[in-house]
């Protein structure tokens, strides 16, 4: 028996040493682990982008201030005597996360953050309530801060999961329902019956990602649909810019599908390869973790994901009601990785036809 | 074969070289194709039988050489030596499917389907799932799916291999009256007596296409058999008799047995005694029709030539 058992055990490693593609995944997958969850996988937000409001006579308002840029949690960008609108602006331009006017005498002090940003928001108004209670308990007085939150005023997060929902899902049927299609056709030999015929290779890849492209344009309205109607979460925004801009999301996503289909043989290669592109951009893009959270050192593979510049469009459309203006940047950003991804994925598309 | 000269060239391989990394799969093919052509191309398994079918077709990139197509707008109908249409298809979606894919008419499609399922004898399993058909059924559908457009030259890879006999001559049934119009056929296939189904036969070995006539292949085999002595357990030592003789290319060991190529059983013995031994020439011996690598063995030995009375 154990004879038969080891020839089995053997011939499973002959096959696995040359599958080089599994080999590699099933050794990267472990180390994406080990560094997403050691490293990234966190909640404690540090140097929160924050205003303080420092009136000119008020000194002990500065060394507020000074006490709260030394802190890991916050990096004071903008100090002056600012008003109560003016710091409202300041979180409302994204100067800054969080506006603070410092309790002063008998006046209590106010922290405006956006909720939007709800780990930001969350870690912020603890550690400022925290800051504020160990002050008063060593100057004896009553001091407190009052908390103004913005966009997401209850701070519920599902308001903050479902505009990420609706990216996640783009992502998901885009990029690996598309590698799989493209490659179950390969895999089968049916691929070869098409190549056979009048069919462009323009017109095979358009007719293999158009429907994938309806498909997940369908989830993304029925997720935010279902997040709207069944889950009660604001849409400050317009609709229609959504959509667009998911259109342009949709195809980086679709771009992805078809690049990672050009690097598969098998249609579980597509799978385990659409998994490794999947997995780093839920989970570092911002979407569950906030990017401000995760150190330097890894911070630069979220930004090699699409998903981490759709978050912002999306968040910024449902909850605070943003337009082009405010999004241009993230907008240039994803239709510029959607020109540069679709244009590798057809060079090298073409190339692997024949 | 005067007349092929003046008929249209329909696609030519010039001096067509393909490689797959070190391995060289077609050395150096020229091969012409015309109007009306039926071309068999024979050769055992290795050959670049597939790999010239596959250039023909344009799914391979020659490495150097020319491929000239004339087909126009009538294309190239092909059919791989795998089942390759989409299982989860009925029968008419996959031929619907091919033929819309070649910017088909509406009725004129309709009517071609009709009649492609007319020829293929799958009318009664129109709304079958192809990847439930049997193996002779899905051959008929790939042949359908090929013919559906009308294509000027069809492409056949081992159109037979993994049917049974009786399905096979169905097959060729089939084709026989789909290229009846016209349409030139060329087709792989490991089995002799297919190349009967063409006028020209291309013989290939390691990658190199020569064109010969299939009734000279045909021949070489008329009045030759295979003998083959079972050999199970001195599989080794045969193998070591053989090598210990001079070459004699018409005995050879296959997975059936020991074999010789002789026109008789007495000529089988005479040449089992002068190579592996008398104790293997009194042994019980079966007769079988010689393969196609039988017959180029017969060829190459200068043997096929010889008269057909007496030993080998």
């Amino acid at each position: 028996m154990l004879k038969r058992l080891f020839s089995i055990v053997r011939k499973e490693f002959i096959q696995i040493r040359r599958d080089r593609r599994t080999l590699a995944m099933m050794i990267a997958i472990p180390v994406l682990w080990i560094v997403i969850f050691g490293y990234a996988a966190t909640f404690d937000v540090h140097d929160i982008k924050t205003v303080v409001a420092v009136p000119a006579d008020s000194p002990l308002a500065a060394l507020i201030a000074t006490k709260l840029d030394a802190s890991d949690y916050f990096t004071v960008v903008e100090t002056g005597p600012l008003t109560d609108a003016e710091l409202e602006a300041a979180v409302n331009d994204h100067r800054a996360s969080v506006a603070i006017r410092p309790p002063l005498g008998d006046q209590p002090g106010l922290l405006i953050a956006d909720g939007s940003d709800l780990f930001t928001a969350q870690a912020a108004a603890r550690q400022i309530q925290s800051l504020v209670q160990t002050f008063a308990q060593q100057t004896g007085t009553a001091a407190y801060v009052e908390t103004k939150i913005l966009y997401n005023s209850d701070l519920r997060s599902v308001n903050y999961m479902i505009p990420g929902l609706v990216g996640v899902v783009m992502v998901f049927i885009a990029t690996l329902m598309t590698a799989v299609a493209i490659v179950r056709e390969r895999e089968r030999g049916t691929l070869e019956q098409l190549l056979v015929t009048p069919v462009s290779p323009l017109e095979l890849m358009l007719g293999k990602i158009i429907p994938y492209m309806v498909i997940a344009f369908a989830d993304f309205l029925l997720v935010m649909a279902c997040g709207v109607w069944i889950f009660g979460v604001p849409f400050a925004g317009s609709p229609g810019l959504l959509m667009l801009l998911s259109i342009a999301f949709l195809f980086v996503c679709l771009g992805m599908g078809l690049l990672v289909s050009t690097v598969s043989q098998t249609q579980q290669q597509a799978m385990q390869m659409a998994v490794f592109t999947l997995l780093p951009q839920i989970l570092l893009s911002g979407f569950i973790f906030p990017l401000a959270a995760i150190p330097w050192a890894i911070r630069w593979i979220a930004y090699l994901a699409p998903l981490t510049y759709f978050l912002p469009i999306s968040r910024g459309i449902f909850l605070r009601g943003e337009g082009i203006g405010d999004l241009w940047i993230w907008t240039v950003v994803l239709v510029g990785y959607a020109i540069a991804i679709i244009s590798l994925a057809v060079w090298r598309f073409r190339r692997k036809l024949v | 074969m005067s007349g092929t000269l003046a008929r249209a060239a329909l696609i030519k391989l010039r001096d067509v070289t393909v490689r797959h990394g070190r391995t060289v799969a077609l050395d150096h093919a020229t091969v012409t194709v015309k109007a009306g052509d039926s071309v068999a191309v024979l050769g055992p398994d290795g050959a670049g039988k597939s790999t010239l079918l596959r250039c023909l077709a344009g799914l391979v990139r020659p490495s150097s050489g020319k491929v000239e197509s004339h087909l126009g707008d009538a294309g190239i109908g092909y059919a791989g030596s795998t089942f390759d249409l989409y299982g989860d298809l009925t029968v008419l979606e996959n031929l619907s499917f091919f033929g819309r894919v070649r910017g088909m008419e509406r009725e004129k499609l309709a009517e071609r389907i009709e009649a492609m399922l007319s020829l293929t004898n799958l009318k009664g399993a129109r709304d079958r799932l192809a990847g439930r058909l049997s193996g002779g059924m899905k051959k008929g559908l790939a042949l359908g799916c090929a013919l559906v457009h009308e294509p000027a030259l069809l492409l056949l890879d081992e159109p037979t291999v993994g049917v049974d006999p009786v399905s096979r001559q169905e097959l060729w049934d089939i084709i026989a009256q789909a290229t009846a119009g016209g349409t030139a056929l060329v087709f792989t296939s490991t089995y002799l007596e297919e190349a009967a189904h063409a006028s020209r036969l291309l013989a290939m070995e390691h990658g190199r296409a020569s064109e010969t006539s299939s009734d000279r292949v045909i021949a070489a085999c008329r009045d030759w058999s295979a003998w083959v002595v079972p050999v199970a357990e001195e599989r080794t030592e045969v193998r070591a008799r053989l090598a210990a003789v001079t070459h004699e290319p018409r005995v050879y060991l296959r997975p059936e047995g020991l074999t010789v190529l002789a026109v008789d059983e007495p000529g089988a013995r005479e040449l089992l005694a002068t190579t592996v031994g008398a104790g293997f020439a009194g042994a019980a011996l079966e007769q079988s029709a010689p393969t196609f690598e039988d017959a180029f063995v017969l060829l190459e030995s200068g043997k096929a030539s010889e008269p057909a009375a007496g030993a080998a």
